[in-house]
Order: C-alpha cells, then structure tokens, then sequence
C-alpha cells in the first residue's frame, strides 16, 4: 500500500478495528516510513488529547432544575395519558355537556352584559304583536274604564294598519305559531271585525261619532240612555250635558239613529248610509254623541 | 475475561435502567430521579463538548431530559436507554444548533469555551512548544477545534473518543451506519489531527 493507503487506515488501526490483512500490511510498511509513523504517533497523540479533556461536574443546582421541570411535566404528562386511556365514556361525557353548558351560560352572559347585543334588529312583527293582540283583546271585550278610550282609538288604527301588511303577518305566523297562538286568537278575532268595517274604507274606527240637533239636551242625555240600554248598550259617560260616550252592539246601530230621530235630528253624520248598515252584526260599537241645540 | 465482566456489567445497567423506566411509566417519579442521576452527566457533558458552552449546555440538557420524560412511553427497549437518551440529546442538539445555535456554532461554538489561558489559534513562535502544549491550555484548543468541524463530524468524536461508546452505540444514538461511523470518525480524526497539528508536534 502507498502511504496515503495507510493513513487512511491508521484511525481504525488504532483500535484495531482494520482487517487481518491491512493490519499486516501498515506493520510492514509502518517500520520502513518514518512519514506514516509520524502521522501515525500524531493521531494517536489526537486521539489521546480527546480521551484526556475532562468532565465537567453536574451543578446540583442543573438536577434540581430538571427535577422541577419534570415534575411540572409530570403531572400532566401522566394525567393526559390517564385521560386518555383510561377515562371511562360515563365519566368523559357528563364532563363535555358540562363545558357545553358552561359555554351556553357565557354566551348567555355576554349577551346580557352587552347592550348592543339587545339593540340588534328584530323581526318587526314581534313588535307589532303585543299592540296588536292586546288592542283586539280589549275592543272585543267590554270597556269599563273611559280615559282610556282615546288611547284605545289610536291603538286600534295602528293595530289595523299593521294589519295591512298581510305578507309580513303570515310570515310571522308560520314562524311563531304556538308560543303566539294566544295572540293569533286575537288577530282572528280582530281580523273578523275588520270585515264588519264598512268595506269602502281601510280605516275603521270602532268609535262613531254622532251630532244630534236636539232641543233639550238635558233631557235627551236619560232618554239616551234608555234608548242604548233597551238596544243592549250602555252610556258610559256625560258631559256637561252635551256629550254623551256610549257603548251598543254594533248590529243595533241602525236600530240606535232610527230612535234618536226621534228626539232630534242627526247632523254631519260621515257616512251615514254605510255606517247604519253594518254587514256583520257581531262586536261592539262606542259612540260619541254630541248634543248641539 | 475482563471485556465479559465489562459486558456483564453493562447489561446490569441496561437491566436497571429499563426496570427504572418501567417504574417511571407506572406513574413512579422517584425512578425518573434515579435516571437523572445516572444519566445526567453523561449528557452534559455530550452537550458541553457539541457546543462549546457550559451555560448553553446546561439548558440542552434540561430540555433533553424534560423531551425524555415526555417522550418515556415510546421507549422500546429495543436499545439500551442511554443510547436512547443520545439519540434525543444528539437531535435536539442539531435542530439547537441549525437554529439558536448558529451563531453560537460561529461565535461562542467556535471560539471553544470561555477560558481566559485559552491560547490563541495561531501560536507565538517565542513561546516554546513545550509551553504550548500545557495540558490545560491544549484542552482550550482540542474544544475550540472541536467547534470547527462540522456537528456530523464532532458527535462521532465525542461519543467514541470523550465518551467512549462502542461503535454499534454511536450507530443506534445517530441512527446511522456502522461503516459510517467508521468513515467519519476516520475524517473528523484526521481533521483534528491536522489542526492540532502545531500544538500536537514537539
């Protein structure tokens, strides 16, 4: 072998971890080469100088380190993997619906916490609704508290003009049927009252107003009474003797100007012809009557 | 008989390290303590000789063991648990030095360890060789030559030649060859060798 041959061999010569023949070949040689001993003597010196460096100690203060690190780790390296192996389904799911429910609480939470939240548009028939509902609720029933008429009268024409938009109506109704059925009732109801409305207008008021040219005021007021009574209504109300609030079925309407004729003449009457016909006799009618000499 | 009762001793170790495993994964962490110390120095010191840094080894160290504990279940047994502890300790140490460690392999890495009679790289001609070649100052220069060779060519040599494993051991810790250890523990060694060449001469 030439000298560079044996110096590639001279690392595992060393440890004699060459063959049988090579070894045979860089001890022949080796003696005969003062080059290759020299390289041979300077590894050797290498591998020596490597084998002399010393250790470094372990700082208690490093085991202490590793020890906390590992304990930390421990616990939950060895909780994941008990949890994960050994954790029965009865255990792990009542756990998830816990954490469901605790993260519907805090959605809940926050969207208590946050007023914009509430803010947020809704569907406008929900805000109709309750109006609407209540308002039939009471023109069906009977009235008994008078200083709410007024109120009652606007409630009624929004009521009515919500009504209008039939589309918007039916789209709440086929969202919300059951937790509004209450309510539904109500619009039924109402909705068959729209029908006894004359059919020429869109508005109508459940409140007629009514001027009498009468001679005697005074007197007119009791017969008045007698007259709506005997009808099936009621007078609710006078003042100063000249206006007279009162309550009949709507169907004796035509029934109530015919009688009044008699104690004088009804004035001004809007839509006199249609009124005095109304084509459902269901429901109840106020009236304001004015008594003008 | 010597190298059989070496032998003999050594599966003794293997045998207790796998039964300490086996206690550790029983949720024993006591026995994981007992790993620690019979392992702990041997790494540091792998680390201290790849990076040059005692600080910086020591860090390598602690994530190595923490890696070790975490990555204890998939422990086979199949090697020896040092060999298994190498292999993490060698990889960690590579990803450490291709990234944090770059500068460290061209700053502190190459500049061997911080030691004020490190001598410098290229010797005074007044000074003597023999002063040169003061058993302490020379440790500066073998740690410092050792940074320059490339972290392939520096673990073979510190597992055979500072930490002693047989080459079947540096084979399993760097999941090569045999004849590879062989070859680049030829080339490092050569590569040192000429370095040190100055130093190494009398």
């Amino acid at each position: 072998m030439r000298c560079e041959e044996i110096q590639g061999h001279l690392s595992a010569y060393l440890e004699d971890e060459v063959e049988p023949g090579e070894r045979r070949e860089i001890e022949e040689h080796l003696p005969e080469c003062a080059r290759c001993r020299h390289e041979l003597e300077l590894l050797r010196r290498t591998v020596s100088a490597l084998t002399s460096l010393e250790e470094i100690e372990v700082p208690p203060r490093l085991t202490a380190s590793i020890q906390a690190g590992v304990e930390a780790q421990g616990s939950s390296w060895w909780r994941n993997l008990t949890s994960r192996l050994f954790f029965p389904l009865h255990i792990k799911l009542p756990l998830e619906a816990m954490a469901l429910i605790l993260v519907a609480l805090g959605a809940v939470y926050i969207y208590r916490s946050t007023p914009e939240m509430g803010q947020a548009p809704r569907p406008p028939a929900v805000t109709e609704r309750a109006p609407r509902g209540r308002g039939a609720a009471q023109i069906a029933g009977t009235r008994q508290d008078l200083d709410k008429t007024t109120a009652l009268k606007q409630s009624a024409v929004k009521t009515e003009a919500s009504l209008d938009d039939q589309a918007e109506r039916e789209a709440f109704e086929e969202a919300e049927p059951k937790a509004l059925k209450e309510r539904d009732v109500g619009l039924r109801r109402f909705g068959v009252m729209r029908k006894e409305a004359p059919s020429s207008s869109n508005v109508a008021p459940p409140v007629r107003e009514l001027t009498l040219k009468i001679e005697n005021p005074s007197q007119a007021a009791s017969r008045i009474a007698e007259i709506a009574a005997t009808l099936g209504g009621k007078l609710l109300e006078v003042r100063d003797n000249q206006q007279l609030i009162l309550t009949i079925p709507a169907q004796e309407y035509p029934k109530f100007l015919t009688a009044v004729r008699e104690l004088g003449v009804p004035v001004d009457v809007p839509g006199e012809a249609k009124e005095a016909k109304p084509s459902t006799p269901q429901g109840t009618l106020m009236l304001h009557l004015r008594l003008v000499r | 008989m010597a190298a059989r009762s070496f032998h003999g001793m050594m599966v003794e170790t293997q045998d207790r390290d796998h039964e300490l495993v086996d206690r550790v994964l029983a949720g024993d962490r006591e026995a994981f303590a007992h790993l620690l110390r019979r392992h702990q120095r041997t790494v540091l010191n792998f680390m201290y000789r790849m990076v040059g840094e005692r600080g910086a080894a020591e860090d390598l160290t602690q994530e190595v063991f923490l890696k070790a504990y975490v990555s204890l279940p998939r422990f086979r047994k199949e090697a020896t648990f040092s060999t298994w502890l190498f292999r993490i300790a060698h990889n960690h140490c590579l990803n450490a030095l291709k990234g944090r460690g770059r500068e460290m392999s061209e700053s502190a890495l190459a500049k061997g360890p911080s030691n004020p009679n490190r001598v410098a790289s290229v010797p005074d001609p007044s000074i003597s060789a023999s002063e040169r070649l003061e058993q302490r100052e020379l440790r500066g220069v073998i740690q410092e030559k050792l940074g320059e060779l490339t972290p392939d060519h520096r673990a073979v040599v510190v597992l055979r030649d500072i930490q002693g494993l047989s080459y079947d051991e540096i084979a399993s810790a760097l999941d090569i060859e045999g004849g590879t250890v062989r070859s680049r523990l030829h080339r490092a060694r050569m590569e040192l060798k000429e370095k040190l060449r100055t130093y190494l001469e009398t």
